[in-house]
């Protein structure tokens, strides 16, 4: 399967379709499966190059799966 | 409960032990508060913290920095195709690879988006942009 080059914005945690485990930090450059790096750039956790044109409608329902956990103005103060 | 630090992990902050930086990893998981209740006083390694309660990560903050007047910072992060239980909280650690020396620091259970229920989508979390970020210490 074809790899693309990635900087990653988020870190990120999961599972490859083989079942291998990544924990990908931000900063880190890294060459993944072409669908993987669409995936992360389509969802706004990596920069790179797309292997083709995403639709807005398109983007909308990759994105549309994610939960947000914000902590706003909530950031914690230490006394 | 609410959000808090870690209070025996504070002290080996204090100590100069803890490196919020390039230095040190920092990981942060998602849990779940059935199967673990915070203890801020008495709790200082992961190990005291359920295994059955970590339901995703550990997963590492990229980009650690610290700002002015002690506010530390770091990019957000994402768990990705998450499932399991709900969670209610997420904590943060100085990630050593061994559960027994790394140190817990802080404790979130109180954030927009919290408790979470997971559908095999992905998760994210992303710090405060104002004034705190991620703590002030």
């Amino acid at each position: 399967m074809p790899q693309t080059k990635i900087r990653m914005i988020n870190s990120v945690h999961g599972y490859f379709r083989d079942g291998s485990h990544y924990n990908l930090t931000a900063g880190e450059y890294k060459w993944v499966d072409e669908a993987k790096a669409d995936e992360f750039i389509v969802k706004g956790y990596a920069e790179g190059r797309l292997s083709r044109p995403y639709s807005d409608d398109e983007i909308a329902a990759i994105r549309a799966s994610i939960q947000v956990i914000s902590l706003d103005q909530e950031g914690l103060t230490n006394g | 409960m609410a959000n808090g630090f870690y209070q025996l992990g504070m002290a080996e902050w204090a100590k100069g032990l803890i490196h919020w930086s390039a230095t040190d990893t920092m990981s942060t998981i998602l849990g779940d508060a059935a199967d673990y209740t915070v203890d801020l006083a008495t709790h200082d390694f992961l190990n005291d913290v359920a295994a059955g309660s970590r339901e995703e990560g550990p997963v590492n903050i990229g980009s650690l920095a610290v700002l002015a007047d002690g506010v530390v910072d770091g990019a957000d992060i994402t768990f990705t195709a998450a499932a399991g239980d709900p969670c209610e909280w997420l904590l943060i650690y100085k990630n050593t690879g061994s559960e027994a020396t790394s140190n817990l620091l802080i404790y979130i259970d109180t954030a927009t988006g919290l408790p979470v229920t997971l559908n095999g989508g992905d998760v994210t979390v992303q710090w405060d942009s104002g004034s705190n970020r991620i703590a002030k210490i």
